[in-house]
């Protein structure tokens, strides 16, 4: 026993490097997991209330507020816009259709701002400032004025963490705003104004500056929000696909202000897809 | 005891500035200033190479925790500073400096300070970025971007010497 002691002490340094060296990898790759993200949440709270403070310090302090009761504002409209509401055109041509689609709003937005965000790494995190006491959720689709941020992945009381479309992770279905092809844009981690297109069969129509945007498919955004715009692309020859290079409508580094989207109709959704996998 | 009470002063004040200024400084779209290495490369000539491991440990984790990259600086921390008793015995012999001496650029010189951090910052970048790259691909790229980060971060450093530490 004192040997193996003396042994320790005398390698100290080799032992100390071999220890603290496992914890930083275990760590580093453990948290690389979207899953196990989640362990991050006890700190989401601390990190939460600082970053806010300097946040608030940073930004004009007359100018945060006026933005926030303009996307307040701007929440409540988009509210009453008719996409915001279940599309049922025999439901509305039979009674009132202004009454009745105020009666069953499907999309209701929640304000919030980016209070951390990273771009320059390959798995990047935003924390917004609203968390459940707010009504906001896991797996609610986050947008911004403009385009679409990415998806809320971690909730509590006070803020909440967003997986956005620059990480490794993220997937987006989108189509071809004149075309009407569906693809998957993926980020590449390298440039956080890029990401590649895929999936668009070469029988579609495109060219340069075409406008890329959300298909309404996935449950997180609503449909025909802008995500991109063609770049540049080639064909590839093997799968019968383009591989488009697209650039963000939003540059994410400048991202400030944006909205929650909670669909009411997602729990029915989901069930029917837990059904469909079963 | 003052000159612990200065490292921990100095620990505060760069995690801080790292955290709520640099992190957010975005220089040609993708490189960040990783000034906070200071403190690593500031500790006591003769600290006890065990210590140094765990301080380069807290400290990479510390910023870790508020960059949302839970582990990669301390990982990267840690390597660096299992390498820098070895740095400095290149430009010094350690046993014959003083007791209790602190390397800045006051008695290191211009030349090899520069060294010293070019080197010390190297081995932090590699760590640092393949593992949030977590991928070999695109070897070339990375290395690209490891080496311009190094030099701009060993600017920043040496700026932050010439300012608080250039003379006695």
């Amino acid at each position: 026993m004192q040997n193996i002691f003396r042994f320790l002490l005398k390698h100290n340094f080799i032992f100390t490097f071999i220890i603290l060296q496992t914890i930083s990898i275990w760590l580093a790759v453990s948290s690389n997991d979207y899953q196990r993200f989640e362990a991050n949440s006890y700190v989401s709270a601390v990190e939460g209330s600082i970053y806010e403070m300097t946040s608030g310090i940073s930004g004009y302090f007359k100018l945060n507020k006026q933005n926030r009761e303009l996307s307040e504002e701007n929440a409540m409209l988009r509210n009453q816009i008719p996409t915001s509401y279940r599309d049922n055109e025999a439901e509305i041509s039979l009674s009132d259709s202004s009454a009745l689609r105020i009666n069953f709003p499907v999309l209701n937005f929640v304000p919030a701002s980016v209070i951390y965000n990273s771009v320059n790494q390959r798995n990047n995190y935003f924390i917004i400032n609203k968390g459940k006491i707010d009504g906001v959720k896991e797996n609610m689709g986050v947008i911004s004025l403009t385009s679409i941020v990415g998806v809320i992945i971690n909730v509590t009381d006070h803020y909440s963490s967003v997986l956005p479309v620059i990480h490794s992770k993220a997937k987006i279905s989108v189509k071809l705003q004149h075309a009407n092809e569906f693809g998957i844009i993926k980020w590449d981690g390298v440039n956080y104004r890029k990401a590649i297109l895929e999936e668009i069969p070469v029988h579609a129509q495109i060219a340069v500056n075409d406008t890329i945007v959300t298909s309404g498919r996935s449950e997180w955004y609503p449909a025909n929000i802008p995500v991109g715009i063609v770049k540049s692309f080639t064909i590839n020859e093997g799968s019968g696909f383009y591989t488009i290079e697209i650039e963000f409508i939003d540059d994410y580094y400048k991202t400030t202000l944006v909205y929650v989207v909670e669909n009411k109709y997602q729990q029915e959704i989901d069930s029917l897809m837990h059904n469909i996998h079963e | 005891m003052n000159k612990i009470f200065s490292h921990i002063i100095r620990f505060v004040a760069l995690v801080l500035l790292q955290v709520l200024v640099f992190n957010k400084v975005l220089l040609f779209e993708h490189f960040n200033p990783y000034l906070y290495l200071v403190i690593l490369l500031m500790l006591p000539v003769h600290i006890k190479h065990w210590l140094l491991l765990v301080i380069g440990f807290v400290t990479g984790l510390t910023v870790d925790i508020f960059s949302c990259s839970l582990g990669i600086h301390a990982s990267a921390c840690v390597l660096a500073c299992a390498f820098r008793p070895f740095i400095i015995n290149l430009f010094h012999n350690e046993k014959e400096l003083k007791q209790g001496i602190v390397p800045e650029l006051a008695w290191f010189g211009m030349s090899s300070y520069i060294f010293y951090t070019l080197l010390f910052v190297f081995i932090h970048h590699i760590v640092f970025y393949f593992l949030s790259v977590f991928t070999f691909d695109n070897f070339f790229r990375t290395l690209f971007y490891i080496l311009v980060n190094t030099l701009i971060t060993t600017l920043f450093v040496i700026i932050y010497q010439m300012l608080f530490h250039s003379r006695k």
